[in-house]
This record gives C-alpha cells, sequence and structure tokens, in this order.
C-alpha cells in the first residue's frame, strides 16, 4: 500500500471512531443512566458510570404504569398487520409483476404516492374516518391505514418480477395454476424479500408514534411509544429522568438485540427498500 | 371460456385488497380534506358551513402560518444537507472494508432502528440545562449553558441536530447501496494513474452518484415536510412557535383548537408541497433507470 | 353422584341471579390526568377500586389519559365519536370549551337532590372557575394555587432571615439580587428565582397583584392591554432581563429540579409540586404565600369533575354517585395527602388523617391559608388557542423580541378577533 495509501487508511479509521462514539453515545448514556439512583442525576458533573447500580428504577415502570400491557398491545398490532400485510402485499405484487392489465402502470403510479404521503399528514381526515367507524381506541383502528402497503409491493414486485417466465411456463406445462405457482413455487423463492420486508415492517410499527397516540385513549390498545410519551408527561415536574430512561431502555431493547443478532439482514433491508427499481 | 374471464378478472381480485385500503386511508382522506377546506367547521360552526376559500385566505394572510412554512423549510434545507453529507461520509468510510468497518456500519445504522419517540427521551435529557451533557461539554470549552429547548434561538438546532443523528445511518445504507453499484474498473484505473482518494470522490464518484444523492435528497426533505414525533415531544412547537411546523400545526389547530375546517385546508396546503416534491421525485427516478442503462458512460 | 333435580334448580337460579347482577352493573369510564407524577396514576387506581368495592352495583374504569391537556384532547375526541367518557377530570378553566361543543352535563340536576348547601364546604375560590350564570357545570376535585417556595440554607448563608420570607415584590427582588451567584465572566450558576416562564398561570399571579384583570366572567372579553397587565409583565422582564436575577424560560418541571438540586434559592410554582420538593429537597425550605403589590392575590389552578352528554341514563345517576364520593371530605384529604394539592373543601381540614398528615407537613397549611386570596384563574371561549398566543406573546416579550406595549397590543387585537364569534 502507498504512504498516501496508508495515511488514508488511519484518517479512515480515526474518523470513524469519532462519529461511532457520537452516533453510539446517546445508547450508552440511556443504558447507564437507567440503572442509577434518581438522586445521582442532580450533579453538575455527569457521572460515567453508576456509583450504585439499582434496578428500581424498572421495577418502578412496571408499578406505575401497564407496561407489560404496552408490549402486548405492540407485539399484537404489529404482528396482527404484518400477517395482514403479508396476504394483500403479496397478491398485490404477484399481479403487477406477473399479469397484464388495463391502467396497470397508471395504478401502480398511484400506488408509489403512498411512499411520499406519511399517515401524519393525513391525520385529520384519517381520525375522522375512524371515529366514524366507531374504531377509537382499538389496536384495528392504528393498523387500518398500513393495510395497504406500497413499499412491500414494490419489494415483492421486484422479486417476482425477476422469476423467468420458463419456470412459469413449464409450471403450467405440469398442470400448475397461477395460484398454486404462486403459493408453491414463487413466494418460497422470495424468501428473502420476505425478510426484508417483515424487518422492515414490524420495525416501522413498533416504533411509530403520532398516529397511534391521536387515535388511542386508554390503556386498551396503548402502544409502547405512547406509553413512553405519557410517563415522560407525568414525569416533568418530578425529574424522574432515571425513570424515563428505564422506560426507554426497556422500549427499544427487543430492538436492539434483534438489530444485534441479524444486523445484516436488517441493513440489506433497508438498502433494498432504498433502491429504485 | 372461462379460464379466459377468469384470467381477465383475477388480477384485479389480486389487487382489490390494496386498492380498498389505499383509497380509504390515503385518497379518500385527501379528497375529504379537500372538501372540509371550504367549509367552516370550528368550536362556533360544529356543523359544517360553505364559506368558499376563506380558510385559504386565512392561512396566508396568518403570520402564524408563514412562520410555520419557514420554519419548516428552514428545518428540511439545514437538516437535510448535513443528514445527506454525513451519510456519504460514512458510506465512503465504511465502503473501504477495512478492518472493524461492518461494527461500524451497525454503530453509525441503529439509531435508525430505534423510534423516535425514544431518541427525544434521550436528547431531551442530553440537552438538559444544567446536568445535561452536553451542556456540560460546552462548559468545558467554556461556553455556557444553552437551554436547548427552551430557549427559542436554539430550540430548531436541537431539533435539527435529534433529526441528523436519526437519520444518518439510514441515508449511509442509501449510499452504500449507490457505492456498490459503482463499477470497479474505473477506480483501479484511477489508481493507477495515481489518483488521489479526494480526486477519485471529485470526478468519479461523487458525479456517479448524484442520481442516487438527488433522490435521496427529495426522499429526505419530504420526511423534513412531514416530521412531527420529536416536536410533539421535544417542544411542542415552541418556545413563541420556533419549531412549530406543518404537521404540528395541524394538530394544534385539528385537536386543540378544534377547527377542522381550517385544519383541512392547512392539509391540502401540505399535500400539494409533497406532490410537488413527489413529482420531482418521480421525475429523478426516471433519470435513475436512464443512467443505469448505460446512456450516460 | 347424580345431580339430582334440587341441585339443578339451585344452579339455575343462581346463573339467573349472577347473570341479572352482573346485567345491573352499571360500567363508567372515568378519563384523568396526572400533571405531576407518574405515581399518581396508581393512587387514583387505588381511590377508584375502593369506590367500586363499596357501590357492587356501579364498576368505574379509571383510564389515565397523559397530562391535563392530552386528557381534555380524549375526552373530547371520544365525545365526537359518539363514545364520550362518563366522567372525567379536566381543567377548570376547559368549561367554556366544553360549554361551546355543548358536551357536558349540567350539575344542578344533581345538586337538586341533594343537601341545599352541598357547594358551601368547598372554597370559594375553586367554585369561581365552576359556575357560570349561576349554574354549576363541575365539581372542584384536584385544585392548586401558585405557591413561593424559598431556600432557608440559602437565605441564612446571604444574611436573610428565614422566618421572614419578602412580601412585597421590591423584598422579592432585593432578595433575589442578594441570593443570585455568578461567576467570574458573568454567567449565572445560582438563580435568586424562578418563575414559571412557559406557561401562563403564574403571571396572571401578577396581574391580580398589581391590581388588574385578565378576563370576564363569561369568558368573552380580554384585558391584555391594561396598564396592570404591562406592569406585571414589565416586572418579570425586569428581574429576568435587566437584574437577571430569574431565567427567561423555565418549566415546572425545570424549575422544581433547580430548586431542590440548590440551583435556584426561591421559585414560584404550583402546590401541587409540594410532594415533590419535600421528598427530594436536602435543605431546610419553606413556603410562603406569594409576595403582593397593590393586592395579595393568586389564581386558582387545577382540575374538576365532569359528567358528559350523551351516556345512558343509569350511567348518569351513577356518575354523579361516582362525583359525590369522590368530592367527601375523607376522599378529598385522602387525595390531597396523596399528591400534595390542597383539598377542595374546608371540612377536609377537620379529618383526622388531614390533621396528622398537616403536622408532618406543614405547608400544606400555608396553602389552605393562601386560598382566602385566590381568585378565579383565567378562562375564555376557545381557551387553547388564547391561551397559546398569550404564551407567545409573553415569550417574545421576555425574549426581547417585541416591546412590552406592542406585544400587549397585538395580543389584545389578536384575542378579540379569537373572541369575536362568542360575544353576543
Amino acid at each position: 500500500m502507498t504512504k498516501r495509501g496508508r495515511t488514508t487508511k488511519w484518517v479512515s479509521i480515526a474518523l470513524m471512531i469519532v462519529f461511532a462514539v457520537i452516533l453510539a453515545f446517546p445508547l450508552y448514556w440511556i443504558v447507564v443512566t437507567a440503572f442509577k439512583e434518581p438522586t445521582e442525576v442532580f450533579s453538575m458533573i455527569p457521572k460515567w458510570l453508576p456509583e450504585k447500580w439499582t434496578l428500581d428504577n424498572f421495577k418502578e415502570v412496571f408499578n406505575i404504569i401497564p407496561f407489560g400491557r404496552y408490549y402486548f398491545n405492540t407485539i399484537l398490532y404489529a404482528f396482527g398487520l404484518l400477517l395482514v400485510q403479508l396476504v394483500t402485499v403479496t397478491l398485490a405484487a404477484y399481479a403487477f409483476a406477473r399479469m397484464d392489465f388495463r391502467f396497470k402502470k397508471i395504478l401502480f403510479m398511484i400506488l408509489l404516492v403512498q411512499l411520499m404521503i406519511a399517515p401524519q399528514t393525513l391525520i385529520v381526515p384519517n381520525y375522522m374516518t375512524i371515529s366514524n367507524m366507531g374504531l377509537l381506541d382499538t389496536k384495528t383502528a392504528i393498523a387500518l391505514p398500513y393495510v395497504a402497503s406500497a413499499i412491500g409491493v414494490f419489494l415483492l414486485r421486484q422479486g417476482f418480477a425477476a422469476i423467468p417466465r420458463e419456470l412459469e411456463e413449464a409450471a403450467t406445462i405440469d398442470g400448475c395454476g397461477t395460484l398454486r405457482f404462486m403459493i408453491s413455487i414463487a413466494i418460497p423463492l422470495l424468501k428473502p424479500t420476505y425478510l426484508a420486508f417483515t424487518l422492515i415492517s414490524v420495525t416501522y410499527h413498533w416504533n411509530e408514534f403520532f398516529w397511534p397516540l391521536i387515535v388511542t385513549d386508554s390503556v386498551k390498545a396503548r402502544t409502547l411509544t405512547v406509553g413512553l410519551a405519557m410517563l415522560a408527561e407525568a414525569s416533568e415536574s418530578a425529574a424522574a429522568w432515571t425513570l424515563l430512561m428505564a422506560a426507554t431502555l426497556l422500549v427499544i431493547l427487543p430492538l436492539i438485540v434483534f438489530f444485534a443478532i441479524f444486523q445484516k439482514t436488517f441493513i440489506s433491508s433497508f438498502m433494498q427498500s432504498g433502491m429504485k427499481g | 371460456m372461462k379460464t379466459k374471464t377468469k384470467k381477465k378478472i383475477l388480477p384485479w381480485l389480486f389487487i382489490a385488497p390494496t386498492f380498498f385500503f389505499l383509497g380509504m386511508f390515503t385518497y379518500y382522506p385527501a379528497f375529504r380534506s379537500l372538501f372540509l377546506s371550504f367549509m367552516r367547521m370550528n368550536m362556533a360552526t360544529p356543523e359544517p358551513a360553505f364559506t368558499g376559500l376563506d380558510n385559504f385566505k386565512r392561512a396566508f394572510s396568518t403570520p402564524l402560518f408563514w412562520q410555520v412554512a419557514g420554519n419548516n423549510l428552514f428545518y428540511a434545507f439545514v437538516t437535510v444537507p448535513i443528514t445527506m453529507a454525513l451519510a456519504l461520509a460514512l458510506a465512503l468510510l465504511v465502503n473501504q472494508k477495512i478492518f472493524g468497518s461492518s461494527f461500524f456500519k451497525t454503530t453509525y445504522f441503529y439509531p435508525n432502528v430505534i423510534p423516535m419517540a425514544a431518541a427525544s427521551m434521550i436528547w431531551l435529557y442530553i440537552f438538559l440545562p444544567g446536568y445535561g451533557f452536553l451542556n456540560y461539554i460546552l462548559g468545558k470549552i467554556g461556553i455556557p449553558s444553552i437551554e436547548w429547548v427552551s430557549d427559542s434561538r436554539f430550540a430548531m438546532w436541537a431539533l435539527i441536530i435529534v433529526a441528523i443523528w436519526k437519520n444518518a445511518g439510514y441515508y449511509m445504507v442509501i449510499f452504500l447501496g449507490g457505492l456498490q453499484q459503482l463499477p470497479t474498473e474505473i477506480y483501479e484505473v484511477a489508481t493507477i494513474d495515481g489518483a488521489s482518494a479526494w480526486r477519485k470522490f471529485w470526478k468519479i464518484t461523487w458525479p456517479l452518484l448524484s442520481p442516487t444523492t438527488f433522490f435521496a435528497f427529495i426522499i429526505a426533505v419530504i420526511n423534513s415536510f412531514q416530521a412531527v414525533d420529536q416536536i410533539y415531544l421535544m417542544t411542542r412547537g415552541g418556545p413563541a412557535n420556533t419549531t412549530n411546523m406543518f404537521v404540528y400545526y395541524i394538530y394544534q389547530v385539528a385537536f386543540k383548537y378544534w377547527d377542522f375546517g381550517y385544519a383541512s385546508a392547512l392539509t391540502v396546503i401540505l399535500l400539494v408541497l409533497l406532490l410537488i416534491f413527489t413529482m420531482l421525485a418521480f421525475f429523478f427516478m426516471e433519470r435513475i433507470v436512464f443512467y443505469e442503462s448505460g446512456e450516460r458512460l | 353422584m347424580k345431580l339430582g333435580f334440587k341441585t339443578f334448580l339451585v344452579i339455575l337460579v343462581s346463573l339467573v341471579l349472577f347473570a341479572g347482577t352482573a346485567l345491573s352493573v352499571t360500567n363508567l369510564r372515568f378519563f384523568f390526568p396526572v400533571q405531576v407524577a407518574g405515581a399518581l396514576a396508581v393512587l387514583m387506581d387505588g381511590v377508584v377500586a375502593d369506590f367500586n368495592s363499596e357501590h357492587p352495583d356501579i364498576f368505574v374504569e379509571p383510564i389515565y389519559s397523559g397530562n391535563y391537556d392530552q386528557t381534555m384532547q380524549k375526552a373530547v375526541t371520544a365525545a365526537q365519536g359518539k363514545n364520550p367518557p362518563d366522567v372525567a377530570l379536566l381543567l377548570a378553566i376547559d368549561i367554556f370549551s366544553l360549554l361551546d361543543m355543548n358536551l357536558i352535563e349540567d350539575m344542578d340536576q344533581f345538586l337538586v337532590g341533594e343537601d341545599a348547601n352541598f357547594t358551601e364546604p368547598f372554597y370559594a375560590g375553586f367554585l369561581e372557575n365552576s359556575m357560570i350564570d349561576g349554574v354549576t357545570w363541575s365539581i372542584p376535585f384536584q385544585r392548586s394555587t401558585p405557591i413561593f417556595y424559598y431556600n432557608k440554607d440559602h437565605f441564612r448563608e446571604v444574611g436573610l432571615d428565614p422566618e421572614n420570607p419578602p412580601k412585597t415584590w421590591e423584598e422579592l427582588l432585593e432578595a433575589a439580587k442578594k441570593l443570585t451567584i455568578k461567576d467570574s465572566r458573568g454567567n449565572v450558576t445560582r438563580w435568586g428565582f424562578e418563575d414559571i416562564t412557559d406557561d401562563t398561570w403564574t403571571i396572571q399571579a401578577w396581574i391580580l397583584q398589581a391590581g388588574g384583570k385578565y378576563a370576564n366572567e363569561t369568558g368573552t372579553e380580554s384585558y391584555f392591554d391594561t396598564p396592570e397587565v404591562a406592569k406585571a409583565v414589565e416586572q418579570w422582564t425586569y428581574m429576568a432581563n435587566v437584574e437577571r436575577v430569574m431565567p427567561r424560560h423555565r418549566s415546572y418541571g425545570a424549575a422544581s429540579q433547580d430548586f431542590v438540586a440548590g440551583a435556584a434559592s426561591m421559585m414560584f410554582n404550583s402546590t401541587g409540586s409540594l410532594s415533590f420538593v419535600k421528598s427530594s429537597a436536602t435543605f431546610d425550605f419553606g413556603v410562603a404565600p406569594l409576595p403582593g403589590e397593590a393586592k395579595t392575590a393568586v389564581p386558582t389552578g387545577g382540575g374538576n369533575l365532569y359528567i358528559f352528554k350523551g351516556i345512558p341514563e343509569e350511567n348518569k345517576e351513577a356518575a354523579w354517585t361516582f362525583v359525590k364520593w369522590l368530592s367527601k371530605p375523607e376522599n378529598s384529604a385522602r387525595w390531597s395527602i396523596g399528591t400534595g394539592y390542597i383539598p377542595v373543601r374546608k371540612d377536609a381540614f377537620e379529618t383526622e388523617a388531614l390533621k396528622e398528615f398537616a403536622e408532618g407537613f406543614p405547608y400544606i397549611l400555608v396553602a389552605r391559608d393562601q386560598l382566602d386570596v385566590a381568585r378565579r384563574e383565567m378562562a375564555f371561549h376557545s381557551n387553547s388557542q388564547i391561551r397559546e398566543v398569550f404564551l407567545t406573546t409573553l415569550q417574545n416579550i421576555l425574549d426581547e423580541r417585541v416591546s412590552i406595549s406592542a406585544g400587549l397590543k397585538q395580543l389584545q387585537e389578536e384575542v378579540e378577533m379569537i373572541l369575536a364569534p362568542f360575544k353576543q
């Protein structure tokens, strides 16, 4: 390697470390604060590690708010929605990829517009719709706007379109109908894409905040992020930062753990979603 | 004969569920907003009453509306370039496949995996005047404690910092995807010709990446115009409306002042803005395909 | 063992009776906020559980809904979705908004069946925001006033008498000057005084003390562009920007935090923060009535119980039973002890529990005594919007982006525009 090449290398490493420290610091800070005693927070000089490690904050979180229920709601919502999405998305993607019908191109464009409009923008009319349907304060209400998933259709369409025609023709000769082909051959071929979509969808919905905030009232349907926000509201006067950090950690822990285990898949999933057709 | 009809209907059946929900929760709401934007519907007038363009006139003549629009523009056009630059830098660094680059990739990406709600919490804590970590660091270099979220000069910057931190990793991954599509031969030739890393970047990488860059830029801008989580959780649009932006403003008007007519008009205005940006995005998307087909090279 | 006919009958009858009682339980939904600390949600659950066990034919479901603003939002959106809560604990000053949207039942229909002096034991200051034109629309439950906290140790340190806190604006300013500590570069390391500048509540105290007023009884007129309001705001800006003994931006939480950490020597804050301050302060502190000027006066704050329209008849009766129960002196005392809020009725102070509590927590007596000068809080139609506009103006004035006279003039104009459709 040339001298120039070596300098580049060391400069790069230095830069990477600097950025890593900056980006990782908040996570470290959440963890460390969550284990501190509440009074440790009120000092002008930050303590890098808790003087006394304590689990009290976590216990208190479960005491004060029904965190278990929020977990249940969030998991049910995210995975329930995922199951429904898998069906709608598969069907639509297959049609766009391998079938011919009038207005196909325009319809696809119409679908893609959804990518640009986040649900919070349509909060007012969508809230009214849910209200008129009498579905306020239900997990169903949170899920409904997402049953149609443009990103899912987009991802899977690419995958389905890539399956060679010959394969399908061969299957037809063997007496396999469209539906059977789709179910027994096409879908299994796209396992990685399905995995990508699952990661993207579950992460997105676990992390969602504003729409569930508006559309739910009570513990019945409340999700983790909204529960966290409520705790923050209530904590303001009491300055319960250690408590709040413990709650935050509880909310993000599953995500971080899954991410740590499935790093490569996560990153490539999001990479796929960013690629344009 | 029967199979043929079945074949014709089948695609429509397949796309029906998706388009039903798309219609109900994306298009119908948009049109409903349009309809209501011409109505007066608020606490004094609970039943919608036709009022023409009044809501729009009101928006354009309310200083607060322009402040909100201005804030959003500022937010978008500061956050996005900085995020892009950082993301590109991170992508370039990580793409070098130096020892440990995979670990770094993960570290840079994780903020994108956690909810903005959680990010807001931790940054609120870091931003605290007094015991917040950031002010501690600033104090060490002689800068007095800044009240990040309650000082009208800094609140917007606080939100910008959080947004950059949260999103850089995501765009890094987009750029990585773009980088990995670049042909390696050109770089080999350039190295042989003695080009420095900097030159390689400016003459090769940057131009070839430009479609990806523009596209990412547009997406990022579209997202910035719809940002709301951190506003709700960190600043509530304040202080003095310095961090009030479109979606939060719409929320205030609808759910705090109960003025659904005006809120609908605001929604329509935002949708029009997004539509303009969307068309720009599609335009660039076409150009990317054009480039990838080898025309440019 | 063969099931005999008799056994079958017994089972059948029990089932019917059981079903009967199950059917005759009235289910109520109760939305409530927690403005000050998370643990209060648990306390409320406990209180409601006691009600439920004492009233087997009513089941109240307590639904924690965030802070006051969020709870209001939840209640209104639920009501608009034709699914109103039966009872909700909302800000006393939301009364006009709720009436404009025609969402609440009046209390008079229930009071008619009670003692003529049902509302008599309640403090007048708290009832003022609950009644319009002689009709009672809500019952006070969780009320507060601003109160003056001060660090006795700091007082001793600078030669002030810890048993004799400031009683006038001038005395407050002088004390703040003595107590403020600045470093070599002129940055403040200890604030002499902090007030809650990111809300529109405590400024009302200053306005009242200057001899002014902010709203009329029916919430249709505002008086922001008056010399008294200007005087109050001027005192704020003088202390914050000229003498620099008070920070420009503080929330309830931030001020409490500063106070208990010793970073502020005096503060105005809610009586609702008493519990937090008591449990977190490691120093000797005192509470006192707010210093006065032309008058001594404070606004009230906090929440009342509302019964919503659109609920079934049986629910209305049950809701009133619940509201009445919560308002009993023992329960008022219980809530006060658990939260630090002042009891809303005088006879709560006669209960054994509260007498005992007051011995270890004399601050609550100071808060009670200040109630003699507690006045109606600022309330308008379109209250949320006016509060926002008022707050923005205050922040702009404090940040010196607009002069006091220009700011208040513009504020008055804007508010008049907002109130225009309500003036009849």
